[in-house]
């Protein structure tokens, strides 16, 4: 245990699975999570993030590499459910047991009174339920119940394997906002998904994971500012704004015959260019699937081309200067 | 461990499979030993001895019963994916193996109470009724120490199922491998020299050890080459067994990846 290591903080340090049959689901990944902070931890399906969490959570052995919470690994925490909860896939309930009565299992297991039951079942809206057998409940009642469980023990620090999974919208509204609530008290939330949007409107920072390893970390705002704003610019004069823009030196990319993305620069600048070139603008706005561009980019090079990540211990990744961005959009939710 | 004991007894009583279990035993005893008790005839010989020769003949189903107790109390936890929960509540996998022990022994041992007990409940007065009576020839001690060699027996077997359970982690198969082994591959080990040279050191073996009397047992069960144990040896060689197949299975399967 590393002495004076604030107790919610997670640090994955060199961390590597290789599966049996040979499949390194993950690569040296290193990062950390600051207390207090909600981290959204991002790849697509197969990318290595559910092993990475088991890791964590000392179900899964790493084949290198060490992670912690509060400087000890999981398998070293006394009494765990105080420390860290956590919701996982393929984590499930005895079918024959009842909700309240599958929480008081774990309220033995952690030393804990068994009216601690009812109270998580109330903070997750179950209460009505709890006397019911696990094996009639809807996919977003087991979602609660898991997420029940995982605030059995109060815990510092919370670790949620695709929450989303199965929640209507109106599940997932709710996720948010409790999530959100969670992360005001203090708590450490490091949350995974394979879609941008889903959590985009939830986390601070983001650690995206391509084929084991970790390709960008860092605020929400870094990720998109590692693009500057992109604008979408619709126009009956599409060539004559791409003409005069091209000549500047501004990065465009065509989307169709009355539309183009334009790159980099401020909203009024483009609009100056516009009305020098004598265009007609029907619409003018933030590209709002920029960020998933960033996402999908980053996450769908071949894993053999070297990564342009930061690792461990080096500093984030700065890119190229660009002018701050002041336009529509910026803010938005995330 | 003493958290995680207190989360096995959580577990065990809040389902209902543990009365379905009790349900089972006592119609199994209540039924073996009615059809027996109106059957036998003076020449039998006295109720214990008929209560001897059932547990002998009949006791293997009992133990299975045990065994599959413990075996699902352990493979469950992979089977409907609760072992992620568990590990979660107590990451030191041996402590959750060692609270199994020793909750599916206690439980095991009111399952034994409970078969034993209908036993003699059910076999006794319908023996009376039918004027098999007495003790001639046996002294009472012998009935003690059946009674409580049985309940041992049987109680051992829900935590060898535990250490079998650790060890195969596959439910189906653990409960048709030991159902078979249990009724079947041991009788057959008899009919060989080398089967009977290692005999009274089966679970089986020290089993029929503990509830047959030793002074007993060359007139109960005599198989010439077999040199049972004691009943200390038996009860010794049965918790072994269990204790042996817990740390092989806790240091083989259940340390395994839980993905
Ligand atoms: N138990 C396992 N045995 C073998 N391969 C596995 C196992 N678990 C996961 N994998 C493989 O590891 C890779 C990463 O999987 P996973 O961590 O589940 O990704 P994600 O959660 O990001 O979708 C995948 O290629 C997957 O097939
Ligand atoms: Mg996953």
């Amino acid at each position: 245990m590393r002495v004076g290591e604030p107790p919610g903080r997670i640090v994955v340090a060199a961390l590597s699975k290789t599966f049996a049959g040979g499949i390194r689901a993950v690569d040296n990944l290193s990062f950390t999570v600051e207390p207090g902070s909600v981290t959204g931890f991002l790849g697509p399906n197969g990318a290595g993030k559910t092993t990475t969490l088991r890791m964590i959570l000392g179900l899964v052995r790493p084949t290198s590499g060490t992670a912690t919470v509060g400087g000890r690994r999981y398998v070293a925490l006394p009494n765990p459910l105080r420390h860290v909860g956590a919701c996982l896939e393929a984590s499930s309930f005895y079918p024959g047991r009842t909700a309240r009565n599958h929480l008081r299992v774990y309220c033995a297991h952690a030393g804990l009174p068994g009216k601690r039951a009812a109270e998580v079942l109330e903070l997750v809206g179950l209460s009505a339920a709890g006397r019911r057998r696990v094996k009639g409940f809807s996919l977003g009642m087991r979602q609660r119940l898991a997420l029940a469980t995982a605030m059995l023990g109060d815990p510092p620090v919370l670790i949620m394997d695709e929450p989303t999974n199965g929640l209507d919208p109106e599940g997932i509204r709710w996720l948010r906002g409790f999530l959100r609530e969670l992360a005001g008290q203090g708590r450490t939330i490091l949350v995974s998904s394979h879609l941008l949007a889903e959590v985009q409107q939830t986390v601070d920072r983001v650690v995206i994971l391509s084929a084991g390893r970790c390709v960008r970390q860092g605020s929400m705002a870094e990720l998109a500012g590692g693009r500057g704003p992109t604008t979408l610019v619709r126009t009956p004069q599409v060539d004559a704004l791409m003409a005069v823009l091209t000549s500047r030196g501004v990065g465009l990319t065509r989307v169709d015959a009355t539309a183009v993305r334009i790159d980099g620069l401020p909203v009024p600048d483009i609009g100056h260019a516009a009305f020098e070139a004598g265009c007609e603008i029907h619409e003018m706005r933030a590209d709002q699937a920029d960020l998933e561009r960033v996402f999908f980019e980053l996450t769908s090079q071949p894993p053999s081309q070297p990564h342009v990540g930061p690792t461990y211990g080096q500093p984030p990744y700065q890119p190229p200067y660009q002018p701050p961005y002041q336009g529509p959009g910026q803010g938005g939710p995330w | 461990m003493v958290r995680a004991v207190a989360a096995e007894f959580v577990k065990l009583f809040t389902t209902r499979v543990w009365a379905w279990l009790v349900g089972v035993v006592v119609l199994l005893a209540a039924g073996i030993t009615g059809i027996a008790a109106v059957n036998v005839s003076t020449g039998d010989g006295p109720p214990a001895e008929v209560l001897l020769v059932l547990l002998i003949v009949l006791g293997p189903v009992a133990f299975v019963v045990s065994a599959v107790v413990g075996i699902t109390a352990l493979t469950g936890e992979f089977r409907h994916q609760t072992a992620t929960s568990t590990f979660l509540a107590e990451p030191r996998r041996p402590v959750v193996v060692a609270a199994k022990l020793l909750v599916y022994l206690i439980f095991g041992a009111l399952l034994g109470a409970v078969f034993v007990g209908v036993m003699l409940l059910v076999g006794f007065p319908i023996m009376h009724s039918r004027s098999i009576t007495g003790d001639v020839g046996h002294p009472a001690y012998h009935l003690a120490r059946i009674v409580v060699g049985a309940i041992g027996a049987i109680a051992l077997f829900a935590p060898f199922g535990v250490g079998f359970g650790a060890l195969v982690r596959n439910q189906p198969t653990a409960i048709t491998i030991s159902a078979v082994y249990l009724v079947a591959a041991e009788n057959i080990m008899l009919a060989f020299r080398s089967g009977r040279a290692i005999y009274p050191y089966t679970p089986g073996g020290a089993a029929k050890s503990m509830i047959i009397p030793h002074d007993r047992i060359h007139e109960v069960f005599d198989v010439s080459g077999v040199h049972m144990l004691g009943g200390l040896g038996g009860t010794i060689t049965l918790a072994v067994w269990a204790l042996g197949l817990s740390i092989l299975g806790s240091v083989v399967a259940v340390s395994r990846d839980v993905s």
